[in-house]
């Protein structure tokens, strides 16, 4: 099947209920989207499908064909990072590292359908995604800090 | 160059030089004892560069003005890689940015720089003035170089951003230009580094040097890596703890696609294929009879029953000064604590690839202890230690986890069987139920005061399992111990170690033994205990439950005392100056004396010394349709001189985040020798909707660096006990506390009198 990933054309051959993720990272060596917990519960492994935030742990390849498939290598790139990229460089958010890729693609989403994302609005999306390092608060303030918004009043760290 | 022919560019003084430098900063070398030993390397690393400035194992300067250091430390997420380029770039004189640093294979070489394990909060603070010298050193010689090649004196010169300059003159060179006549410098024997005040880039809320490729997804943790010829591997474990296998059917999982075999071995089977989606479809067709196994029994809800009526027949005596008897024998105040098991649960799931060959084997996975990793992989195959080659990318996590080289072997195992390279990734359900737990503990306290409420004695006696009688102490022995002797010793240096109440009760007790408090009477005894399961540090270790129990006592202590729990803290801390920096900040910043809390909601407090730091929290919290809730966490640490304040700030929030998630919601409990959590929805991890908001004071002091990876995790469960009982009338002594909360609420709508 013929699978478009961040604007590339690409041929696979595997079954089609094969999860997208391992698709991404072994037929396609796009490694830097995660594999965390398999069942949609981390969010590592999100991509964008047609510009929404999918868990592609649980996403068939063969539901995806012809849809337009971004991972985190499409995102921004080191000589031209999207902005949350770079807030994130800036606020030292990652730690391990490892969430990172799930969580941008993520936040990405969120502020490509809402570009002034409250507080809450923030919660509720990016609640999705696990990071074991507790990165959330510097995540939180990146995000405020690409789409230019101020966190609540008072808010810590 | 007459100067330069008589100074040997020989390995023998390069050698001395390190040495000289660790015996000045008293770092323990553990795996250093080999000497003599061919370097084990057959590949190269990146400053494995010809004609490069290479004065020692970390550091490479090549003509070209690159600048390279091999990071002998996992980076975890710590920050490791930016606080050790940083020392490099202080002393060095290079810009932070420039620096390329790579990880260090594991090999001996890197363990005269310090152990080439990482652990124990321990990085910076014992690699603060070793990695300094080095980097100093390195300077020093690049100074001489152009001294000599313009015939001038050192001392006129000074090095400045990878550059040595005349500092009346106008002469410079870069780093670069001097690298082949530094090569003939001596090697300075006791390298000077900077006074505190002269620091430039330590001390500066740097930018992580890993963040670019940490965002654009390009860094390469072990899961990502791929060899050629690699399969790759999925384990089906054991369903109970040491179940082993009685018959296996793997007939028609082999007919799958990409099935290359099907491989039974010490620990469950692997299903071997080309891809890991293959072996994904392929696992569930492996039919596997498993033996009820030695765990078939156990469960640790009767575990905690038989510790509750336990003999404590072999209770060690750790610490005991004054009359504790005779001060307990009045009233005294009991209550009993408990801790359950709990899993590292790192995001990077554990894996690991090894390509066994003939009388060698070649590894790539991301591990606390390299070392580790070699020794266990040469008994395995029965080859020589140096004969094991580790490579360690990127690592997704640890918290104590990857210490531990278990995915290792099943990868060599898996290797060896079908003759090429395998890769081992676990799926989540294998990686929460595989064991190496955090230990689960039962301590009972009993504590007295005197007519005025003052704590005259306290006596802690508890029951853990013992991490170090766990450990295969296979790789911590000195390797240069003859082969026989070193078999025999293996095989009891878990009875040997943990039976002379040395370093098992260390861990055990930490917390304990050295909460600070000025109390005339004191004891703690420990009573270690196995499980079918093995234990293991998990981010604070001791100190993850010992925290919990010395402080939520402490506190009960101060109520039933009928004193402020901060007051009657201070009052024992007053000869600890740094104890009391650091519970008085956390008192200023939340307000403690100049506020109370509205109704339903409370506030607790707690101090710890741990990792060489002190730390203590003001935790804020309510209950809320019956869940609780944490409102905000105020931290100070003093953690000594902190190299990247920043740096530290995010292990403080990380440290909270972790150290809630296990206080609240983390359990790991067993029936019937099967563990019952697997995946994130049964092993409840903290969201970013739940955290709370963090404020964090970091205490300025004329003291070294301490850890600053673990202590904020120490002090976190009691402050939040504390705070629930403000909040409830409730004393929660039982991690975690929701489920400790919810026995509270279903006892308290039984009888609402009570």
């Amino acid at each position: 099947m013929k699978l478009n990933v961040n604007g590339r054309e690409h041929d696979v051959d595997v079954p089609e209920d094969v999860p997208l993720l391992w698709v991404l990272r072994e037929e396609l060596g796009l490694t830097g989207t995660k594999f965390g917990c398999g069942r949609a519960l981390c969010g590592a492994c999100t991509v964008h499908v047609d510009g929404a935030a999918r868990r592609s742990c649980v996403v068939a390849v063969g539901d995806v064909e012809g849809h337009a498939i971004t991972t985190i290598e499409g995102l921004g790139d080191e000589d031209s990072l999207h902005p949350l990229q770079e807030a994130w460089v800036e606020h030292n958010v990652p730690q391990c590292g490892y969430c990172q890729p799930g969580q941008l693609m993520m936040a990405a989403a969120l502020v490509r359908t809402n570009p002034q994302p409250s507080d809450a609005q923030i919660d509720a999306v990016m609640s999705g995604s696990i990071c074991r390092c507790g990165t959330y608060p510097r995540i939180r303030k990146a995000i405020h800090a690409a789409a230019g918004t101020d966190p609540q009043e008072g808010e810590g760290a | 160059m007459s100067e330069a022919d008589q100074t040997p560019r020989s390995g023998v003084r390069r050698r001395k030089f390190l040495l000289g430098m660790l015996a000045g900063t008293g770092a323990l070398v553990v795996y250093g004892a080999v000497r003599g030993s061919a370097d084990q390397r057959t590949g190269k690393e990146p400053g494995d560069i010809e004609g490069a400035f290479k004065p020692n194992a970390l550091i490479t300067i090549t003509p070209d003005d690159r600048v390279l250091f091999a990071l002998n430390k996992a980076e975890l997420g710590q920050g490791i890689m930016t606080g050790f380029a940083m020392l490099v770039a202080e002393e060095l004189e290079v810009p932070l940015e420039k620096i390329e640093v790579y990880f260090a294979d594991g090999a001996d070489k890197y363990n005269e720089v310090d152990q080439q394990s990482t652990g124990g909060s321990a990085s910076i603070m014992r690699g603060y003035v070793p990695v300094r010298k080095v980097a100093a050193a390195t300077r020093m010689m690049l100074v001489s170089a152009a001294a000599q090649t313009w015939g001038v004196d050192p001392s006129t010169l000074r090095a400045e951003a990878g550059r040595v300059l005349e500092i009346s003159g106008s002469r410079s060179a870069s780093y670069g230009e001097l690298v082949e006549a530094a090569m003939e410098q001596e090697v300075p024997q006791d390298p000077e580094i900077k006074e505190r005040g002269a620091f430039k880039v330590v001390g500066t809320p740097a930018r992580r040097i890993d963040s670019l490729v940490k965002v654009t997804g390009t860094a390469q943790f072990g899961i990502d890596l791929r060899v050629p010829n690699m399969a790759r591997a999925v384990m089906i474990h054991p369903p109970r703890a040491g179940a082993e296998v009685v018959s296996l059917d793997a007939a028609a999982a082999k007919q799958m696609p990409g099935v290359v075999d099907v491989v039974q071995t010490e620990r469950g089977v692997g299903v071997v294929a080309e891809k890991y989606w293959q072996a994904l479809r392929a696992a569930p067709a492996v039919v596997i009879e498993w033996s009820d196994g030695p765990g078939k029994d156990f469960s640790t809800r009767s575990l905690r029953s038989e510790l509750a009526t336990s003999e404590r027949a072999e209770a060690r005596t750790v610490k005991d000064e004054g009359d504790v008897d005779a001060a307990l024998s009045g009233t005294v105040v009991e209550a009993v604590y408990e801790a359950p098991f709990l899993s590292h649960s790192p995001m990077e799931p554990m894996n690991a690839i090894a390509h066994v060959t003939d009388g060698a084997c070649e590894i790539w996975t991301g591990s606390q202890g390299p070392v580790l990793i070699q020794e266990a992989a040469a008994e395995a195959l029965g080859i020589e230690r140096t004969e094991v080659l580790v490579h360690t990318p990127y690592i997704g996590g640890g918290f104590g986890r990857r210490s531990h080289p278990d995915v290792t072997l099943e990868a060599v195992w898996l290797s060896k069987a079908v003759g090429r390279p395998v890769q081992v990734v676990w799926s989540r359900e294998n990686d929460t139920r595989a064991g190496y737990y955090r230990p689960q503990s039962y301590t009972k306290m009993r504590g007295a005061l005197d007519a005025s409420g003052t704590l005259t004695a306290i006596a802690y006696d508890s029951q853990s399992q013992s991490i170090i009688g766990d450990l295969n102490m296979s790789g911590v022995l000195p390797m240069a111990i003859p082969p026989r002797l070193r078999q025999w010793l293996m095989g009891n240096a878990s009875r040997l170690i943990s039976s002379n109440a040395v370093l098992a009760d260390i861990l055990a007790t930490e917390g304990a033994t050295n909460h600070g408090y000025a109390i005339p009477n004191q004891r703690v005894t420990y009573t270690p205990f196995a499980t079918p399961f093995k234990t293991s540090w998990w981010r604070s270790v001791g100190h993850s439950f010992n925290g919990f129990i010395i402080e939520s006592f402490i506190d009960e202590l101060a109520h039933e005392a009928e004193q402020d729990p901060y007051q009657f803290r201070r009052a024992m801390l007053t000869d600890r100056p740094r104890w009391l920096g650091v519970l008085d900040a956390v008192a200023q910043m939340s307000g403690w004396a100049d506020r109370s809390m509205p109704d339903g909601h409370g506030r607790g407090i707690a101090v710890v010394e741990a990792f060489g730091s002190f730390a203590a929290q003001v935790i804020e919290a309510h209950v809320e349709d019956g869940h609780i809730t944490v409102d905000k966490v105020y931290c100070a640490l003093d953690c000594g001189l902190a190299v990247n304040p920043d740096l530290v700030e995010s292990q403080i929030e990380g440290s909270v985040i972790f150290g809630l998630t296990a206080a609240l919601w983390g359990q790991i409990t067993v029936e019937g020798g099967a563990v019952q959590q697997g995946n994130f929805d049964t092993y409840r991890m903290m969201r970013m909707h739940e955290t709370p908001k963090i404020e964090i004071r970091l205490i300025d002091g004329p003291h070294e660096p301490g850890g600053v990876g673990e202590p904020a995790v120490a002090p976190l469960a009691g402050a939040l006990a504390n705070a629930l009982f403000d909040a409830t009338g409730a004393r929660l002594r039982r991690m975690p506390l929701q489920a400790a909360w919810d026995e509270v609420a279903a006892q308290r709508s039984e009888s609402p009198q009570a």
